[in-house]
This record gives structure tokens, C-alpha cells and sequence, in this order.
């Protein structure tokens, strides 16, 4: 990938966001190859990871600033939603050096870490040093469905943004207090911020393929919509079809009936013929209109169950997967 | 470097650098010199710029460079004066520490 192919990449995966802030992100990212110079473009490119995680960076910061999303560790600044998990390893890999190095010196060692700066009382994973991982989790997982909204989360918190800003410049001092948590030993952080990175990686990269999807996710789903309702509607058909061909059958045959018995005197043969042919239908209509009280009664809830069971074990199917 | 570190001072560092020029500096120059002090990642610093920016503690001007428009950024003066915050906080923040790995402070 070059960077013109990059460009192309990151403008169509930030489609969703105002047009002010793609046109600044890009803006920045042009200039950024223009003074890294042409010689440095691979470098750059390399050390950007993919357009996909650049674009999720722009989105994650725009839906909820950036507060707690990264922080430092041994290998320099990470954010621990698009981190990989082959990255986790290697990361956890200086350390165990470190450690013997130290000599299981860092057994006792404390981990120290920082979150949340900004938004003392408000927001994700704010406040309290008491915040657990799994609240962490959940607010993750909040964010995720932000960005299935779109362009309207963003606007949204472009508010929330501002507001985190100002409480921030009025918190004074106190800024900084708020999540400074200390963690003894790595293994148990570690251990946690795997879940939780395997879960928002799952969220990004979902996130990302159905945007891409996009292009036919929409007309499928229509169409699959379109197919269960005229199904429905053909069923809803035949039903009342059947029950208004027997009942116009079965009244077409009545009248041949009454007007055979009343010419049986008159002429006869074909006052016979009448009421023969009068009596088939009526038997005829009879039997339509059963058929439609059979589909009412057996067929369409059998249907029905045999629906709700198809459903049901894709469902059974998911969860067990 | 061992120590995982907050947002905050990433805030400060990059406040820090962009203060240091008074006509102001450029995304690719800033990362430049925050991964002297830190191995920070190309793609983290936009977010950076971006909020402080949102903050009123950064100020963008387009600026003409080589036949283009360059993105500059300047400290405004909330900016300064989060900087100073940060500085002050920075302090105390390093002496508490100091105090304890030298076994001085028993509080």
C-alpha cells in the first residue's frame, strides 16, 4: 500500500464523520507524509498500522475523547482498543525480560496506572479509583455501539466533549486524582486487559465490516424483509382466495339448486341437469371452504412452528459457537 | 520506559513542545520530538492535537510552506495556563515519589 492508496483507504472509512472533521483528519495525515518526506513514506505507513486503525483512532476520539483510551507502557504509547493480541505478547515479552534481569525484583514491583484525567464525576470509567474492569468492559462495549450509530453518536459527543473540557478547566488541581490506581503485579492487569482488548478488537473490526459492507447490506436486508412480508402476504392470499372461491362456489351451485327445483316441472331433463350440477358445486364450495379452514387451522400454524424452529436453532447454534 | 502514563501527561508533554516555539510547529515535527522522550505510536498524536485543540489550549493556522498549506499549531494562553498547571502538578507529583523511593516520608 502507498500513500495515495492509504489516503483513499482512510477517506472512504471516515465517510461517516462530519465533513469538518474528515477534511482536518486527512488534512493533518497529508502533511504528515508531506514533511515525513517521500523517502520516509514506507516508514510512515508502517508505523501507522492500517487506515482501519487510524480511522477507528479519529472515531474513538471523536465519540469520546481520548482520555482513557491509551496509555504508556514498557514499548512505548498503546492504546488498548486496537491493540492485537500478538502485540500483547510481545509486549508482556520485555517485561519477563526485564524481570530476569531484576531478578524477580519486579515481583514487588507495582504497575502504575492512570486514567481518566479529565472527567472527574462524568463519562466512562470516571471518577473513583473503584472503577473495575468489568465496568471498563462494559463502557467499551457502549462505545462500540456508538459506533454503529454513526454520524449522529459523534455529533452527540462532540457535546460531551466540550463538556469533559470545561469541568476539566474548573476541576483544577483536583485533575489528575481521580483514576490513579495502583496494580500489583503485571500478570493479573495483563490478564484483564486481554479480555477486554479482544473484545473491542472484536467490536472495531465488526464495526469495520459493516461499513464496508454497507454497499450491499442494505438492498440484502430489503430484499430478505421484502421476501418474509410478500410471503406472508401470498400466504394471507391463498387463504382468502380458497375461502371466497368456496363460498362463491358453494352459492353459484345454491341458485343452480333453487332454480332447478323450480323449472323441475316445467322441464325436466334439464331441471335434473340443474340441480346435479347445482348440488356438485355446492359440494365443491363446501370442500374449497374446508381447505381454507384446514390452512387456517393445521398448515399455517404448522408453517409458523416450523419457522420459529429454523430460527430458533440458528439461534441454539450461536450461542453453543 | 517501564512506567505506563496517562493521557495527562502526554497533554503536557505536547503542550510543552509546541509552547517551546513561538511561531508555532507542525504534527510531524511535534511527534518527532515527543518520541525523543517516548515511543509513541505515529497515529496517537493526531488525537492529541485534535482535543487540546477542542480544549482552546492549542490554536490551528494554515500557514504557506514549499508551494502547500502546512497545519501549525500554536499554544493559546488556557493553554499556557494548563501547561503551568501541569508543571506545577508534574512537581509535586515527582517529589511524593522522590520522597518515598528515598525513604524519607513516613506519612
Amino acid at each position: 500500500m502507498n500513500r495515495s492508496e492509504f489516503m483513499a483507504e482512510l477517506r472512504k472509512l471516515l465517510v461517516s464523520i462530519p465533513e469538518d472533521d474528515r477534511e482536518e483528519a486527512l488534512q493533518y495525515y497529508e502533511d504528515y507524509f508531506e514533511d515525513a518526506g517521500s523517502e520516509n513514506e514506507e516508514h510512515v505507513i508502517k508505523e501507522l498500522g492500517s487506515p482501519e486503525k487510524v480511522a477507528s483512532i479519529i472515531w474513538m476520539d471523536a465519540r469520546e475523547g481520548s482520555q482513557e483510551s491509551g496509555e504508556f507502557t514498557e514499548t512505548g504509547y498503546t492504546d488498548v482498543r486496537f491493540e492485537e493480541k500478538e502485540h500483547l505478547a510481545c509486549r508482556e515479552n520485555p517485561v519477563k525480560a526485564s524481570r530476569k534481569a531484576e531478578k524477580g525484583k519486579t515481583e514487588n514491583a507495582y504497575s502504575y496506572r492512570e486514567n481518566s484525567y479529565a472527567t472527574e464525576g462524568q463519562g466512562v470509567g470516571s471518577g473513583s479509583s473503584e472503577t473495575s474492569s468489568p465496568q471498563e468492559g462494559d463502557g467499551y462495549g457502549q462505545s462500540g455501539n456508538g459506533y454503529g450509530q454513526g454520524g449522529s453518536g459523534y455529533g452527540q459527543n462532540g457535546s460531551d466533549y466540550g463538556q469533559g473540557g470545561s469541568s476539566y478547566g474548573q476541576s483544577g488541581s483536583g485533575y489528575a486524582r481521580g483514576g490513579q490506581r495502583y496494580r500489583q503485579g503485571r500478570h493479573a492487569s495483563g490478564e484483564m486487559r486481554t479480555n477486554k482488548t479482544a473484545k473491542v478488537i472484536m467490536i472495531a473490526v465488526l464495526v469495520i465490516l459493516v461499513l464496508r459492507a454497507f454497499g450491499w447490506l442494505v438492498p440484502a436486508a430489503f430484499s430478505v424483509i421484502f421476501g418474509i412480508v410478500g410471503g406472508i402476504l401470498g400466504l394471507l392470499g391463498c387463504l382468502v382466495g380458497f375461502a371466497f372461491a368456496g363460498i362463491g362456489i358453494a352459492v353459484a351451485g345454491i341458485v343452480l339448486l333453487v332454480v332447478g327445483i323450480g323449472g323441475l316441472v316445467s322441464m325436466f331433463a334439464s331441471a335434473i341437469l340443474l340441480i346435479g350440477v347445482g348440488l356438485l358445486m355446492l359440494g365443491l364450495g363446501v370442500a374449497f371452504f374446508i381447505v381454507s379452514v384446514k390452512l387456517c387451522t393445521v398448515v399455517y400454524p404448522a408453517l409458523f412452528r416450523l419457522a420459529v424452529n429454523l430460527v430458533r436453532k440458528i439461534f441454539v447454534r450461536r450461542e453453543v459457537a | 520506559m517501564i512506567f505506563n502514563t496517562g493521557a495527562a501527561l502526554l497533554d503536557a508533554i505536547v503542550l510543552a513542545i509546541v509552547s517551546k516555539e513561538t511561531e508555532g510547529t507542525y504534527g510531524y515535527k511535534i511527534t518527532q520530538d515527543v518520541r525523543r522522550a517516548m515511543d509513541v505510536s505515529e497515529s496517537t498524536l493526531y488525537p492529541v492535537l485534535r482535543r487540546l485543540q477542542k480544549e482552546e489550549c492549542l490554536e490551528a493556522y494554515d500557514m504557506q510552506f514549499d508551494g502547500r498549506n502546512r497545519r501549525y499549531y500554536k499554544v493559546t494562553e488556557k493553554g499556557m495556563a494548563q501547561l503551568n498547571l501541569y508543571k506545577v502538578e508534574w512537581k509535586n507529583y515527582a517529589k511524593k515519589i522522590q520522597d518515598i523511593f528515598e525513604g524519607g516520608a513516613t506519612a
